[in-house]
Protein backbone atom coordinates (compact mmCIF):
# COMPACT_ATOMS: atom_id res chain seq x y z
CA UNK A 1 0.00 0.00 0.00
CA UNK A 2 1.24 3.75 -0.70
CA UNK A 3 2.25 4.66 2.64
CA UNK A 4 1.33 7.89 1.88
CA UNK A 5 -2.57 7.02 1.61
CA UNK A 6 -2.00 4.61 4.43
CA UNK A 7 -0.66 6.95 6.90
CA UNK A 8 -3.20 9.29 5.35
CA UNK A 9 -6.41 6.96 5.86
CA UNK A 10 -5.79 6.10 9.19
CA UNK A 11 -5.18 9.66 10.39
CA UNK A 12 -8.09 10.86 8.77
CA UNK A 13 -10.71 8.16 10.10
CA UNK A 14 -10.46 9.05 13.43
CA UNK A 15 -10.55 12.72 12.32
CA UNK A 16 -14.10 11.78 10.45
CA UNK A 17 -15.03 10.92 13.88
CA UNK A 18 -14.36 13.83 15.80
CA UNK A 19 -15.89 15.66 12.61
CA UNK A 20 -18.96 13.50 13.27
CA UNK A 21 -19.25 13.70 16.59
CA UNK A 22 -18.85 17.55 16.00
CA UNK A 23 -21.78 18.09 13.89
CA UNK A 24 -24.19 15.94 15.95
CA UNK A 25 -23.30 17.96 19.39
CA UNK A 26 -23.66 21.29 17.26
CA UNK A 27 -26.64 20.71 15.64
CA UNK A 28 -29.81 22.67 17.47
CA UNK A 29 -31.55 20.62 19.67
CA UNK A 30 -34.43 18.83 18.26
CA UNK A 31 -38.58 19.29 19.26
CA UNK A 32 -39.57 16.93 22.18
CA UNK A 33 -42.13 14.90 21.24
CA UNK A 34 -42.69 11.09 20.13
CA UNK A 35 -40.31 9.60 18.27
CA UNK A 36 -41.17 7.07 15.54
CA UNK A 37 -37.57 5.36 15.33
CA UNK A 38 -35.35 4.88 18.61
CA UNK A 39 -32.27 2.36 18.35
CA UNK A 40 -29.78 1.72 21.03
CA UNK A 41 -26.44 0.63 20.29
CA UNK A 42 -27.56 -1.17 17.04
CA UNK A 43 -24.97 -3.92 16.17
CA UNK A 44 -25.04 -6.33 13.49
CA UNK A 45 -22.12 -8.42 12.30
CA UNK A 46 -21.89 -10.28 8.98
CA UNK A 47 -19.62 -12.66 9.24
CA UNK A 48 -16.46 -11.33 10.95
CA UNK A 49 -17.46 -7.72 9.51
CA UNK A 50 -19.42 -5.69 11.33
CA UNK A 51 -21.54 -3.58 9.40
CA UNK A 52 -23.67 -1.69 11.60
CA UNK A 53 -21.87 -0.58 14.85
CA UNK A 54 -23.74 0.65 17.79
CA UNK A 55 -25.82 2.63 16.04
CA UNK A 56 -28.06 5.46 18.09
CA UNK A 57 -30.37 6.75 16.11
CA UNK A 58 -33.83 8.81 17.25
CA UNK A 59 -36.53 10.02 14.37
CA UNK A 60 -38.81 12.56 15.70
CA UNK A 61 -42.30 12.28 14.65
CA UNK A 62 -42.98 13.92 11.02
CA UNK A 63 -39.60 14.44 9.93
CA UNK A 64 -38.06 13.54 6.78
CA UNK A 65 -34.74 11.73 7.29
CA UNK A 66 -32.40 10.83 5.42
CA UNK A 67 -29.87 7.87 5.70
CA UNK A 68 -26.91 8.34 3.95
CA UNK A 69 -23.52 6.70 3.06
CA UNK A 70 -21.17 5.02 0.55
CA UNK A 71 -22.26 1.45 -0.60
CA UNK A 72 -21.61 -0.71 2.16
CA UNK A 73 -22.19 1.53 4.97
CA UNK A 74 -24.55 0.13 6.70
CA UNK A 75 -28.10 1.59 5.65
CA UNK A 76 -30.11 -0.97 4.04
CA UNK A 77 -29.26 -3.13 7.19
CA UNK A 78 -30.14 -0.88 9.28
CA UNK A 79 -33.53 -0.19 7.81
CA UNK A 80 -33.93 -4.10 7.75
CA UNK A 81 -33.31 -3.89 11.15
CA UNK A 82 -35.95 -1.72 11.61
CA UNK A 83 -38.48 -3.67 9.69
CA UNK A 84 -37.73 -7.00 11.94
CA UNK A 85 -36.43 -9.06 8.65
CA UNK A 86 -32.16 -8.61 10.24
CA UNK A 87 -32.44 -9.54 13.82
CA UNK A 88 -29.64 -7.52 15.53
CA UNK A 89 -26.50 -8.75 17.57
CA UNK A 90 -26.67 -6.42 19.82
CA UNK A 91 -28.51 -2.84 20.84
CA UNK A 92 -32.16 -2.37 20.19
CA UNK A 93 -34.63 -1.01 17.92
CA UNK A 94 -37.76 0.26 18.96
CA UNK A 95 -40.09 1.47 15.90
CA UNK A 96 -43.59 3.02 17.01
CA UNK A 97 -42.59 2.03 20.83
CA UNK A 98 -42.41 -1.65 19.75
CA UNK A 99 -39.45 -3.58 19.55
CA UNK A 100 -38.79 -4.19 16.04
CA UNK A 101 -38.22 -7.89 15.89
CA UNK A 102 -41.53 -8.20 17.76
CA UNK A 103 -44.08 -6.22 16.50
CA UNK A 104 -47.74 -6.60 16.67
CA UNK A 105 -49.77 -6.56 13.49
CA UNK A 106 -51.30 -3.48 14.26
CA UNK A 107 -48.35 -1.65 14.41
CA UNK A 108 -46.70 -3.24 11.43
CA UNK A 109 -50.27 -1.97 9.54
CA UNK A 110 -49.11 1.79 10.14
CA UNK A 111 -45.80 0.87 8.83
CA UNK A 112 -45.10 0.57 5.01
CA UNK A 113 -41.74 -0.43 3.16
CA UNK A 114 -40.22 0.62 0.16
CA UNK A 115 -37.73 -1.85 -0.41
CA UNK A 116 -34.79 -1.92 -2.49
CA UNK A 117 -35.25 -2.77 -5.97
CA UNK A 118 -39.02 -2.88 -5.58
CA UNK A 119 -39.32 -6.67 -4.55
CA UNK A 120 -42.81 -7.00 -5.89
CA UNK A 121 -44.55 -10.51 -7.49
CA UNK A 122 -43.22 -9.81 -11.02
CA UNK A 123 -45.79 -12.22 -12.41
CA UNK A 124 -49.37 -10.15 -11.37
CA UNK A 125 -50.63 -7.04 -13.08
CA UNK A 126 -50.87 -3.92 -11.11
CA UNK A 127 -54.22 -4.60 -10.36
CA UNK A 128 -53.29 -8.31 -9.42
CA UNK A 129 -50.81 -6.53 -7.03
CA UNK A 130 -53.01 -4.32 -5.51
CA UNK A 131 -55.59 -7.23 -4.91
CA UNK A 132 -52.94 -9.61 -3.18
CA UNK A 133 -51.71 -6.22 -0.97
CA UNK A 134 -54.85 -4.72 -0.25
CA UNK A 135 -56.51 -7.76 2.21
CA UNK A 136 -53.00 -7.53 4.63
CA UNK A 137 -54.07 -4.23 6.34
CA UNK A 138 -57.09 -2.75 7.92
CA UNK A 139 -57.54 0.41 6.47
CA UNK A 140 -56.57 0.94 2.63
CA UNK A 141 -57.25 3.89 0.43
CA UNK A 142 -58.65 3.32 -2.82
CA UNK A 143 -58.76 6.32 -3.82
CA UNK A 144 -54.82 6.85 -2.47
CA UNK A 145 -53.89 4.03 -5.20
CA UNK A 146 -55.93 5.73 -7.74
CA UNK A 147 -54.57 8.82 -7.23
CA UNK A 148 -50.82 7.89 -7.78
CA UNK A 149 -51.75 5.12 -10.91
CA UNK A 150 -53.32 7.61 -12.61
CA UNK A 151 -50.67 10.71 -11.73
CA UNK A 152 -48.21 8.37 -13.75
CA UNK A 153 -50.74 6.38 -16.19
CA UNK A 154 -49.48 3.08 -15.38
CA UNK A 155 -51.24 0.37 -17.19
CA UNK A 156 -53.08 -1.66 -14.72
CA UNK A 157 -53.57 -4.74 -16.77
CA UNK A 158 -49.51 -4.88 -17.40
CA UNK A 159 -47.55 -7.90 -15.56
CA UNK A 160 -45.14 -5.99 -13.45
CA UNK A 161 -42.00 -7.44 -15.22
CA UNK A 162 -43.13 -5.65 -18.50
CA UNK A 163 -43.20 -2.42 -16.52
CA UNK A 164 -39.95 -0.13 -16.21
CA UNK A 165 -37.83 0.29 -13.07
CA UNK A 166 -39.55 3.58 -12.32
CA UNK A 167 -42.76 2.12 -13.06
CA UNK A 168 -42.19 -0.57 -10.67
CA UNK A 169 -41.48 2.28 -8.34
CA UNK A 170 -43.69 4.06 -8.68
CA UNK A 171 -45.99 0.88 -8.46
CA UNK A 172 -44.59 0.30 -5.29
CA UNK A 173 -44.96 3.88 -3.86
CA UNK A 174 -48.22 3.75 -4.63
CA UNK A 175 -48.92 0.28 -2.89
CA UNK A 176 -47.08 2.19 0.16
CA UNK A 177 -49.28 5.36 0.41
CA UNK A 178 -52.42 3.55 0.41
CA UNK A 179 -52.32 1.59 4.19
CA UNK A 180 -52.25 5.60 5.27
CA UNK A 181 -49.09 4.78 7.18
CA UNK A 182 -47.37 6.50 10.32
CA UNK A 183 -44.18 5.54 8.99
CA UNK A 184 -43.04 5.25 5.91
CA UNK A 185 -39.71 3.87 4.97
CA UNK A 186 -38.05 3.64 1.48
CA UNK A 187 -34.65 1.72 1.00
CA UNK A 188 -32.84 3.59 -1.88
CA UNK A 189 -36.28 4.21 -3.52
CA UNK A 190 -34.80 6.03 -6.38
CA UNK A 191 -31.93 4.12 -7.56
CA UNK A 192 -31.74 2.72 -10.95
CA UNK A 193 -34.27 5.33 -12.28
CA UNK A 194 -33.53 8.36 -14.70
CA UNK A 195 -33.38 11.65 -14.11
CA UNK A 196 -37.49 12.59 -14.84
CA UNK A 197 -39.03 9.22 -13.11
CA UNK A 198 -36.66 10.31 -9.81
CA UNK A 199 -37.94 14.27 -10.11
CA UNK A 200 -41.40 12.56 -10.37
CA UNK A 201 -41.27 10.06 -7.70
CA UNK A 202 -40.02 13.05 -5.37
CA UNK A 203 -42.40 14.87 -6.19
CA UNK A 204 -45.34 12.62 -5.30
CA UNK A 205 -43.53 11.82 -2.03
CA UNK A 206 -43.36 15.52 -1.35
CA UNK A 207 -47.11 15.28 -1.61
CA UNK A 208 -47.21 12.35 0.57
CA UNK A 209 -44.54 14.15 3.08
CA UNK A 210 -47.19 17.33 3.35
CA UNK A 211 -49.75 15.23 5.07
CA UNK A 212 -49.58 16.08 8.77
CA UNK A 213 -47.27 13.62 11.56
CA UNK A 214 -46.28 10.99 9.01
CA UNK A 215 -42.70 10.21 9.37
CA UNK A 216 -40.59 9.33 6.28
CA UNK A 217 -37.63 7.77 6.51
CA UNK A 218 -35.78 6.69 3.49
CA UNK A 219 -31.76 6.08 2.35
CA UNK A 220 -30.23 7.01 -0.52
CA UNK A 221 -27.09 7.99 -2.64
CA UNK A 222 -28.35 10.75 -4.87
CA UNK A 223 -27.71 13.85 -2.49
CA UNK A 224 -29.91 16.26 -4.56
CA UNK A 225 -33.01 14.60 -3.91
CA UNK A 226 -31.81 14.48 -0.16
CA UNK A 227 -31.79 18.16 -0.67
CA UNK A 228 -34.73 18.30 -1.67
CA UNK A 229 -37.01 16.58 0.95
CA UNK A 230 -35.24 15.51 3.94
CA UNK A 231 -34.94 17.64 6.88
CA UNK A 232 -32.68 15.71 8.77
CA UNK A 233 -29.54 13.61 7.74
CA UNK A 234 -27.69 11.07 9.01
CA UNK A 235 -24.56 9.77 7.43
CA UNK A 236 -23.06 6.20 8.23
CA UNK A 237 -19.82 5.60 7.67
CA UNK A 238 -18.54 2.07 7.70
CA UNK A 239 -21.04 1.01 10.13
CA UNK A 240 -21.00 4.14 12.43
CA UNK A 241 -23.33 6.73 12.18
CA UNK A 242 -20.74 9.85 11.65
CA UNK A 243 -23.52 12.69 11.00
CA UNK A 244 -26.79 13.18 12.91
CA UNK A 245 -27.98 16.96 12.05
CA UNK A 246 -30.33 18.82 10.16
CA UNK A 247 -29.47 19.00 6.27
CA UNK A 248 -28.87 22.51 6.16
CA UNK A 249 -26.55 22.77 9.23
CA UNK A 250 -24.26 19.79 7.81
CA UNK A 251 -24.70 21.72 4.65
CA UNK A 252 -23.13 24.94 6.51
CA UNK A 253 -20.82 22.87 8.95
CA UNK A 254 -18.06 22.25 6.00
CA UNK A 255 -15.50 24.34 3.88
CA UNK A 256 -13.18 23.56 1.49
CA UNK A 257 -9.93 25.48 1.63
CA UNK A 258 -7.76 25.17 -1.74
CA UNK A 259 -4.50 26.40 -1.42
CA UNK A 260 -1.42 26.22 -3.61
CA UNK A 261 1.81 25.37 -1.30
CA UNK A 262 5.37 26.00 -2.62
CA UNK A 263 5.91 22.50 -2.68
CA UNK A 264 4.17 19.85 -1.99
CA UNK A 265 3.61 18.05 1.19
CA UNK A 266 4.08 14.48 2.40
CA UNK A 267 1.55 14.66 4.32
CA UNK A 268 -0.65 17.68 6.00
CA UNK A 269 -0.38 17.61 9.51
CA UNK A 270 -3.30 16.80 11.82
CA UNK A 271 -5.71 19.47 12.90
CA UNK A 272 -8.59 19.23 15.11
CA UNK A 273 -11.86 20.02 12.51
CA UNK A 274 -9.37 18.66 9.38
CA UNK A 275 -12.15 16.26 8.19
CA UNK A 276 -10.03 15.17 4.52
CA UNK A 277 -7.71 16.37 2.53
CA UNK A 278 -6.22 15.72 -1.45
CA UNK A 279 -2.87 17.08 -3.07
CA UNK A 280 -2.38 17.18 -6.63
CA UNK A 281 1.39 18.56 -7.36
CA UNK A 282 1.38 21.88 -5.22
CA UNK A 283 -2.56 22.05 -4.84
CA UNK A 284 -3.84 20.90 -1.42
CA UNK A 285 -7.11 20.87 -0.62
CA UNK A 286 -8.24 20.51 2.80
CA UNK A 287 -11.98 19.88 4.09
CA UNK A 288 -12.74 21.49 7.56
CA UNK A 289 -15.82 20.75 9.87
CA UNK A 290 -17.09 24.53 11.39
CA UNK A 291 -13.86 26.85 10.13
CA UNK A 292 -12.94 28.98 12.18
CA UNK A 293 -9.71 31.31 13.08
CA UNK A 294 -8.27 27.91 14.35
CA UNK A 295 -8.04 26.49 11.13
CA UNK A 296 -7.34 29.73 9.13
CA UNK A 297 -4.09 29.78 11.15
CA UNK A 298 -3.12 26.57 10.21
CA UNK A 299 -3.89 26.76 6.59
CA UNK A 300 -1.73 30.69 7.10
CA UNK A 301 0.90 28.11 8.60
CA UNK A 302 0.97 26.17 5.62
CA UNK A 303 2.61 29.22 3.94
CA UNK A 304 0.17 28.96 0.90
CA UNK A 305 0.69 31.15 -1.96
CA UNK A 306 -2.65 31.19 -2.94
CA UNK A 307 -6.07 30.56 -1.21
CA UNK A 308 -9.96 29.99 -1.92
CA UNK A 309 -12.60 28.91 1.44
CA UNK A 310 -15.56 27.48 -0.75
CA UNK A 311 -18.67 26.80 0.39
CA UNK A 312 -19.80 23.21 -0.51
CA UNK A 313 -23.24 22.25 -1.55
CA UNK A 314 -24.95 18.95 -0.20
CA UNK A 315 -23.64 16.53 -2.29
CA UNK A 316 -20.19 17.81 -2.41
CA UNK A 317 -20.15 18.07 1.57
CA UNK A 318 -21.41 14.54 1.28
CA UNK A 319 -18.12 13.76 -0.92
CA UNK A 320 -15.81 15.41 0.80
CA UNK A 321 -17.01 14.08 4.05
CA UNK A 322 -17.28 10.57 3.41
CA UNK A 323 -14.26 10.13 1.04
CA UNK A 324 -11.31 10.54 3.73
CA UNK A 325 -7.86 11.55 2.39
CA UNK A 326 -6.65 10.83 -0.96
CA UNK A 327 -3.14 11.56 -0.98
CA UNK A 328 -1.51 11.72 -4.37
CA UNK A 329 -3.07 8.93 -6.89
CA UNK A 330 -0.17 6.95 -8.54
CA UNK A 331 -1.50 8.21 -12.11
CA UNK A 332 -0.92 11.59 -10.99
CA UNK A 333 2.25 11.40 -9.82
CA UNK A 334 3.46 10.17 -12.74
CA UNK A 335 1.63 13.13 -14.88
CA UNK A 336 3.70 15.37 -12.21
CA UNK A 337 6.75 13.84 -12.95
CA UNK A 338 6.34 14.32 -16.62
CA UNK A 339 5.49 17.97 -16.04
CA UNK B 1 -55.57 -11.74 3.40
CA UNK B 2 -56.05 -15.56 3.66
CA UNK B 3 -57.87 -15.86 0.36
CA UNK B 4 -55.19 -13.33 -1.36
CA UNK B 5 -52.33 -15.60 -0.17
CA UNK B 6 -54.14 -18.54 -1.09
CA UNK B 7 -54.77 -16.95 -5.02
CA UNK B 8 -50.94 -16.15 -4.97
CA UNK B 9 -49.38 -19.96 -3.52
CA UNK B 10 -52.27 -21.76 -6.20
CA UNK B 11 -50.55 -19.50 -9.12
CA UNK B 12 -47.41 -20.17 -8.57
CA UNK B 13 -47.40 -23.68 -7.95
CA UNK B 14 -50.29 -24.30 -10.71
CA UNK B 15 -47.12 -24.65 -13.54
CA UNK B 16 -44.98 -27.72 -11.54
CA UNK B 17 -49.38 -28.91 -10.94
CA UNK B 18 -49.80 -29.25 -14.17
CA UNK B 19 -46.56 -30.50 -15.42
CA UNK B 20 -47.23 -33.35 -13.34
CA UNK B 21 -50.59 -33.92 -13.90
CA UNK B 22 -49.47 -34.24 -17.85
CA UNK B 23 -47.11 -36.58 -16.85
CA UNK B 24 -49.13 -38.84 -14.68
CA UNK B 25 -52.09 -38.54 -17.26
CA UNK B 26 -49.39 -40.15 -19.98
CA UNK B 27 -48.18 -42.48 -17.93
CA UNK B 28 -51.55 -44.07 -17.55
CA UNK B 29 -52.34 -43.67 -20.66
CA UNK B 30 -49.16 -45.96 -21.62
CA UNK B 31 -50.25 -48.40 -19.26
CA UNK B 32 -53.60 -49.10 -19.90
CA UNK B 33 -52.12 -49.30 -23.58
CA UNK B 34 -49.59 -51.65 -22.48
CA UNK B 35 -52.16 -53.66 -20.68
CA UNK B 36 -54.87 -53.99 -23.40
CA UNK B 37 -52.00 -55.68 -25.62
CA UNK B 38 -51.62 -58.24 -23.00
CA UNK B 39 -54.91 -59.62 -22.19
CA UNK B 40 -53.31 -61.37 -19.01
CA UNK B 41 -52.13 -58.47 -17.33
CA UNK B 42 -56.01 -56.64 -17.55
CA UNK B 43 -56.27 -54.77 -14.28
CA UNK B 44 -52.69 -55.60 -12.81
CA UNK B 45 -51.06 -52.80 -14.09
CA UNK B 46 -51.64 -50.55 -11.09
CA UNK B 47 -49.80 -53.54 -8.92
CA UNK B 48 -47.38 -52.76 -11.92
CA UNK B 49 -43.42 -50.95 -11.51
CA UNK B 50 -43.69 -49.50 -14.56
CA UNK B 51 -46.86 -47.80 -13.37
CA UNK B 52 -45.99 -47.51 -9.69
CA UNK B 53 -42.43 -46.33 -10.09
CA UNK B 54 -43.35 -43.48 -12.58
CA UNK B 55 -45.76 -42.35 -10.25
CA UNK B 56 -43.79 -42.07 -7.61
CA UNK B 57 -41.00 -39.88 -9.45
CA UNK B 58 -43.37 -37.97 -10.48
CA UNK B 59 -44.85 -37.19 -6.84
CA UNK B 60 -41.65 -36.89 -5.84
CA UNK B 61 -40.59 -34.24 -7.70
CA UNK B 62 -43.43 -32.55 -7.25
CA UNK B 63 -43.26 -32.42 -3.62
CA UNK B 64 -39.24 -30.86 -4.25
CA UNK B 65 -40.30 -28.29 -6.52
CA UNK B 66 -43.73 -27.09 -4.45
CA UNK B 67 -41.08 -26.97 -1.57
CA UNK B 68 -38.66 -25.17 -3.26
CA UNK B 69 -40.88 -22.85 -5.16
CA UNK B 70 -42.95 -22.01 -2.29
CA UNK B 71 -39.74 -21.24 0.06
CA UNK B 72 -36.74 -20.66 -2.81
CA UNK B 73 -38.12 -18.38 -5.03
CA UNK B 74 -39.18 -15.78 -2.38
CA UNK B 75 -35.70 -16.03 -1.61
CA UNK B 76 -34.60 -15.31 -5.78
CA UNK B 77 -36.97 -12.28 -6.29
CA UNK B 78 -36.59 -10.45 -2.91
CA UNK B 79 -40.20 -10.91 -2.26
CA UNK B 80 -39.70 -12.34 1.31
CA UNK B 81 -38.80 -8.77 2.36
CA UNK B 82 -41.58 -7.66 0.71
CA UNK B 83 -44.36 -10.11 2.24
CA UNK B 84 -43.25 -10.38 5.51
CA UNK B 85 -43.59 -6.46 5.69
CA UNK B 86 -47.30 -6.92 5.35
CA UNK B 87 -48.70 -6.82 8.82
CA UNK B 88 -49.54 -10.47 9.00
CA UNK B 89 -46.53 -10.94 10.63
CA UNK B 90 -43.98 -13.90 9.19
CA UNK B 91 -45.56 -17.07 11.34
CA UNK B 92 -48.70 -16.02 9.96
CA UNK B 93 -47.15 -16.06 6.05
CA UNK B 94 -45.95 -19.25 6.79
CA UNK B 95 -48.92 -20.94 8.07
CA UNK B 96 -50.95 -20.47 5.25
CA UNK B 97 -47.78 -21.13 2.77
CA UNK B 98 -47.79 -24.57 4.41
CA UNK B 99 -51.75 -25.05 4.36
CA UNK B 100 -52.09 -23.80 0.76
CA UNK B 101 -49.03 -26.21 -0.12
CA UNK B 102 -50.42 -29.32 1.76
CA UNK B 103 -54.00 -28.11 0.30
CA UNK B 104 -52.37 -28.38 -3.19
CA UNK B 105 -50.75 -32.28 -2.39
CA UNK B 106 -54.26 -32.86 -1.52
CA UNK B 107 -55.37 -31.97 -4.37
CA UNK B 108 -52.35 -34.32 -6.38
CA UNK B 109 -53.79 -36.84 -4.22
CA UNK B 110 -57.17 -36.57 -5.66
CA UNK B 111 -56.15 -36.30 -8.74
CA UNK B 112 -53.93 -39.00 -9.23
CA UNK B 113 -56.82 -41.29 -7.39
CA UNK B 114 -58.90 -39.76 -10.18
CA UNK B 115 -57.21 -40.50 -13.05
CA UNK B 116 -56.23 -44.30 -11.64
CA UNK B 117 -59.86 -44.80 -11.01
CA UNK B 118 -60.60 -44.03 -14.74
CA UNK B 119 -57.22 -45.56 -16.17
CA UNK B 120 -58.89 -48.86 -14.25
CA UNK B 121 -62.72 -48.16 -15.35
CA UNK B 122 -61.90 -47.03 -19.10
CA UNK B 123 -59.63 -50.73 -19.06
CA UNK B 124 -62.44 -52.85 -16.70
CA UNK B 125 -65.57 -51.34 -17.62
CA UNK B 126 -67.87 -50.79 -14.30
CA UNK B 127 -66.86 -54.15 -12.65
CA UNK B 128 -63.23 -52.67 -11.17
CA UNK B 129 -61.53 -54.79 -8.44
CA UNK B 130 -61.45 -54.03 -5.14
CA UNK B 131 -60.60 -50.79 -4.97
CA UNK B 132 -58.44 -51.19 -1.74
CA UNK B 133 -56.16 -53.31 -4.11
CA UNK B 134 -56.16 -51.33 -6.61
CA UNK B 135 -55.11 -48.35 -5.27
CA UNK B 136 -52.71 -49.55 -2.14
CA UNK B 137 -50.25 -48.41 -4.02
CA UNK B 138 -50.78 -44.87 -5.13
CA UNK B 139 -52.12 -44.10 -1.32
CA UNK B 140 -48.93 -45.55 -0.18
CA UNK B 141 -46.96 -43.11 -2.02
CA UNK B 142 -49.21 -40.24 -1.45
CA UNK B 143 -49.13 -40.53 2.50
CA UNK B 144 -45.70 -40.79 2.22
CA UNK B 145 -44.08 -38.09 0.03
CA UNK B 146 -45.40 -34.99 1.41
CA UNK B 147 -42.34 -34.95 4.16
CA UNK B 148 -40.67 -34.36 1.17
CA UNK B 149 -42.37 -31.29 0.40
CA UNK B 150 -41.72 -30.40 3.93
CA UNK B 151 -38.03 -31.67 3.88
CA UNK B 152 -37.65 -29.52 0.52
CA UNK B 153 -39.32 -26.35 1.91
CA UNK B 154 -36.82 -26.44 4.79
CA UNK B 155 -33.74 -26.77 3.06
CA UNK B 156 -34.72 -23.88 1.01
CA UNK B 157 -36.04 -21.93 3.60
CA UNK B 158 -32.75 -22.44 5.49
CA UNK B 159 -29.50 -21.33 4.95
CA UNK B 160 -26.49 -23.09 4.16
CA UNK B 161 -24.68 -22.53 8.03
CA UNK B 162 -26.15 -25.68 9.08
CA UNK B 163 -25.60 -28.29 6.45
CA UNK B 164 -28.06 -31.11 8.14
CA UNK B 165 -30.61 -29.35 6.90
CA UNK B 166 -29.72 -29.48 3.11
CA UNK B 167 -30.02 -33.23 3.36
CA UNK B 168 -33.75 -33.23 4.47
CA UNK B 169 -35.54 -34.11 1.20
CA UNK B 170 -32.81 -36.65 0.94
CA UNK B 171 -33.97 -38.17 4.28
CA UNK B 172 -37.30 -37.84 3.29
CA UNK B 173 -36.61 -39.49 -0.12
CA UNK B 174 -35.06 -42.25 1.87
CA UNK B 175 -37.74 -42.65 4.45
CA UNK B 176 -40.46 -42.61 2.05
CA UNK B 177 -38.69 -44.94 -0.33
CA UNK B 178 -37.41 -47.71 1.26
CA UNK B 179 -38.93 -47.37 4.33
CA UNK B 180 -42.21 -46.42 4.87
CA UNK B 181 -44.20 -47.82 2.19
CA UNK B 182 -43.02 -51.39 2.52
CA UNK B 183 -43.46 -51.18 6.51
CA UNK B 184 -45.81 -53.62 8.05
CA UNK B 185 -49.65 -52.44 8.35
CA UNK B 186 -48.48 -49.37 6.31
CA UNK B 187 -51.65 -47.78 6.88
CA UNK B 188 -51.73 -47.23 10.24
CA UNK B 189 -47.67 -46.53 10.75
CA UNK B 190 -47.12 -44.77 7.34
CA UNK B 191 -49.36 -42.22 8.29
CA UNK B 192 -48.27 -41.88 12.03
CA UNK B 193 -44.42 -42.21 10.77
CA UNK B 194 -45.41 -39.33 8.06
CA UNK B 195 -46.77 -36.63 10.98
CA UNK B 196 -44.27 -37.47 13.06
CA UNK B 197 -41.75 -36.57 10.67
CA UNK B 198 -43.69 -33.85 8.95
CA UNK B 199 -44.23 -32.23 12.83
CA UNK B 200 -40.62 -32.18 13.76
CA UNK B 201 -39.76 -30.68 9.93
CA UNK B 202 -42.68 -27.47 10.52
CA UNK B 203 -41.13 -27.10 13.94
CA UNK B 204 -37.62 -27.06 12.41
CA UNK B 205 -39.16 -24.23 9.90
CA UNK B 206 -40.49 -22.40 12.47
CA UNK B 207 -37.36 -22.08 14.06
CA UNK B 208 -35.35 -21.66 11.78
CA UNK B 209 -38.10 -18.66 10.16
CA UNK B 210 -37.68 -17.34 13.30
CA UNK B 211 -33.82 -16.57 13.76
CA UNK B 212 -33.06 -16.20 10.17
CA UNK B 213 -32.52 -13.08 8.49
CA UNK B 214 -34.56 -12.30 5.75
CA UNK B 215 -32.08 -9.97 3.74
Amino acid sequence: MDPVNESANAGTTDAAAEQGRAVQEAGPERVSGQQPVVTDRLTKYYGGSRVVNGLNLTIEEGSVYALLGRNGAGKSTTIKMLMGLVHPDFGSATVLGEDAHNMTPETRAQISWVGEGHPLYRWMTIDGAIRFAKPFYPVWHDDLVEQVIEHFKLPRKRRLYRLSNGQRAQVSLALAVASDPKLLILDDPTIGLDTVVRRDFLESMIQIIQQEGRTILFSSHILSDVDRVADHIGIMLDGVLRVDAPTERFRDALRKVVVELPAPLPKPPDCPGLTSWAQTGNRLELVFVDFNEIHQSYVDSLTPTTQDVLELNLEDAFVEYTRGARGIMPSFVREVAHV
Amino acid sequence: MFRAMLRKEIIELAAPFLLAFAALATVIVEAVSRSRRHFDQQGAWMLDDDFVYPFLVISLCLAVVMGLVQSLSEDVQGTWRYVLSFPGGWRRILKLKLACGLAVWLCWGGVAVALSFLGMFVELGPAPEPLQKLFDPVLRILVCVPVVYLGAFLTALRRANWFFSRLMPAVGVFVCWFILPYLPAWWIVAPLATAGFGAVLIALMFHVASSRDFA
